[in-house]
């Protein structure tokens, strides 16, 4: 865990980190992030709960279908299109866009 | 008189209270009721479907142009649909666009801030469009001429409240959807820089988002620190789905070339696979040897291969339909930060904290070329796969 002395200051986006290191999702970032909603899940008025039952209303009418079927689909896709992956199935060397033009008679 | 005032606000109180509470058990009851109508359609498992299709075998990937130029960690890039042209940033503020097959570098753009965390190249191929901790996209359109200074043409086109994460253009140079650190994500009007629609309902930054690969599409994912991924409707702004299996941030999120499903990878290690047809996670492509986070996914051409790319510095490339691990690939010297398969599905490029891009490809072996070998290169090509092999299996 990161540690401050003293709380960081934002100004256009810079914030200040430890030793210089800045990782843009810093702990102390995800830390504060996590504290806002906390405190917003602890104020949820009626609006914002009333809007979390509508929207899983809405979640919970979608249509859905089996994942047997889903999954069947997902293969016939792959195997169909099988043929043109050129990552999965090679190119002929003499067509690969991005071989290094070499003497060797390797692939 | 105040007595009375004083009575009456407090019963309103006990009201708002008394209905927040139905509101709370109305909520829960609906997330059960979600999990039990998601879990009754959930018959069997993908890979027990494919269980038929022949295994893919083990794959040589091998990396055949490195880009060399950033001066620091190479944060995002796109590919342009000419399938050639590569646009990239970095954390020194640069934006650089290449030209994969030659590594030259035909344009690089100085941006006023660092950690340019987004970037994307417009379907004409003729802008490209940046940001990041400047909480602004901006759009450059590219000109001809190498000379001409592209910081001038520049036009600032979304404006967040938070770091932007991500950014693409939708099937046009016109509009642009952005997400950003403040949970939001949004579609804007290049030309005006107006908003057009605007995306609540991530709890925390939304780090990544994809656009549904028809041409008639219009939703698009986006994955968050919240572990949710949410799919939405760009007209209406509503989120239409809603996953949250992962257990940390998830960093990328990927539409399957169908467009019927889409994968996410997060910091727990895991890619997972969500159908949108059938509503649930249909895959987990994780291994208990990997214990590093996934920064990056995509598929290839045919969505038979996953590649992702991990914060141990490899690629792990997976079969989606089996679940399992069918090629590593090393080389990068810090952690894998972007990935992206090229539009026509013949290499994909990588770019990683090294200050390096790389771009890889499939090596295939053809039986006909080893007869003709000299012994020499065919001993240290055996010896290749030896060591190959054996890590593969470690």
């Amino acid at each position: 865990k990161i540690i401050y002395t003293h709380a960081p200051v934002h100004k256009e986006g810079r914030h200040w980190c430890k030793k210089g290191h800045c990782r843009v999702k810093t702990e102390y970032n995800i830390y504060i992030k996590r504290l806002t909603v906390t405190t917003m899940t602890s104020n949820s008025n009626l609006s914002t709960m009333r809007r979390l039952v509508e929207q899983l209303k809405l979640e919970a009418s979608v249509e859905r279908i089996k994942v047997s079927q889903a999954a069947t689909e997902l293969q016939q896709y792959c195997l169909q299109n099988a043929g043109k992956d050129a990552l999965l199935v090679g190119v002929p060397t003499g067509s690969n866009p991005f071989r290094e033009p070499r003497s060797c008679a390797v692939v | 008189m105040y007595w009375i005032c004083s009575k009456s606000m407090a019963t309103q109180e006990l009201q708002i209270n008394e209905s927040l509470a139905h509101l709370k058990t109305e909520s829960e009851s609906l997330k059960t009721k979600l999990e039990e109508e998601r879990a009754k359609l959930h018959d069997v498992e993908l890979h027990q479907v494919a269980e038929k299709v022949e295994g893919l075998g083990q794959f040589v990937m091998k990396t055949r142009r490195t880009l060399k130029g950033h001066g620091n960690k190479v944060l995002c890039m796109d590919w342009c649909k000419d399938k050639r042209r590569i646009v990239s940033s970095s954390q020194d503020g640069k934006v650089i666009v290449w030209d994969a097959f030659t590594t030259n570098k035909e344009h690089a753009v100085t941006m006023p801030c660092t950690w340019v965390m987004a970037c994307a190249y417009a379907p004409s191929g003729c802008a490209v469009a940046c940001g990041g901790l400047d909480n602004k996209c901006s759009v450059y359109p590219l000109s001809l001429d190498k000379n001409e200074n592209l910081a001038a043409k520049k036009k600032s086109v979304a404006m967040h409240t938070n770091y932007l994460s991500a950014c693409s253009f939708t099937n046009s140079d016109m509009q642009i959807l952005t997400s950003s650190g403040d949970g939001t994500c949004a579609l804007w009007d290049v030309e005006s820089g107006q908003l057009l629609q605007s995306f609540h309902g991530h709890a925390a930054d939304v780090l990544c988002l994809d656009l549904a690969p028809s041409e008639t599409g219009n939703t698009f994912v986006s994955g968050g620190c919240d572990k949710k991924a949410n799919v939405w409707d760009m007209r209406s702004g509503q989120c239409i789905q809603s996953f949250e299996t992962h257990e940390s941030d998830i960093n990328s999120v990927r539409y399957y070339p169908s467009g019927d499903a889409f994968a996410s990878g997060s910091d727990d290690a895991t890619c997972r696979l969500y159908d949108l047809r059938a509503d649930r996670e249909v895959a987990i492509y994780s291994k208990e040897s990997i214990i590093f986070g996934v920064s990056s996914v995509d598929f290839s051409l045919s969505g038979r291969l996953l590649f992702g790319g991990y914060n141990d510095y490899t690629i792990n490339v997976w079969d989606v339909l089996k679940g399992t691990r069918v090629s590593i690939l090393f080389g990068h010297e810090n952690r894998v930060s972007t990935l992206r398969v090229s539009p026509d599905g013949t290499a994909f490029c990588t770019g990683s904290w090294d200050h390096t891009l790389r771009v890889s490809s499939s090596f295939s072996f053809s039986l006909f070329s080893v007869i003709s070998l000299s012994p020499e290169v065919l001993l240290t090509h055996c010896v290749f796969f030896f060591f190959f092999f054996l890590q593969i299996w470690a």
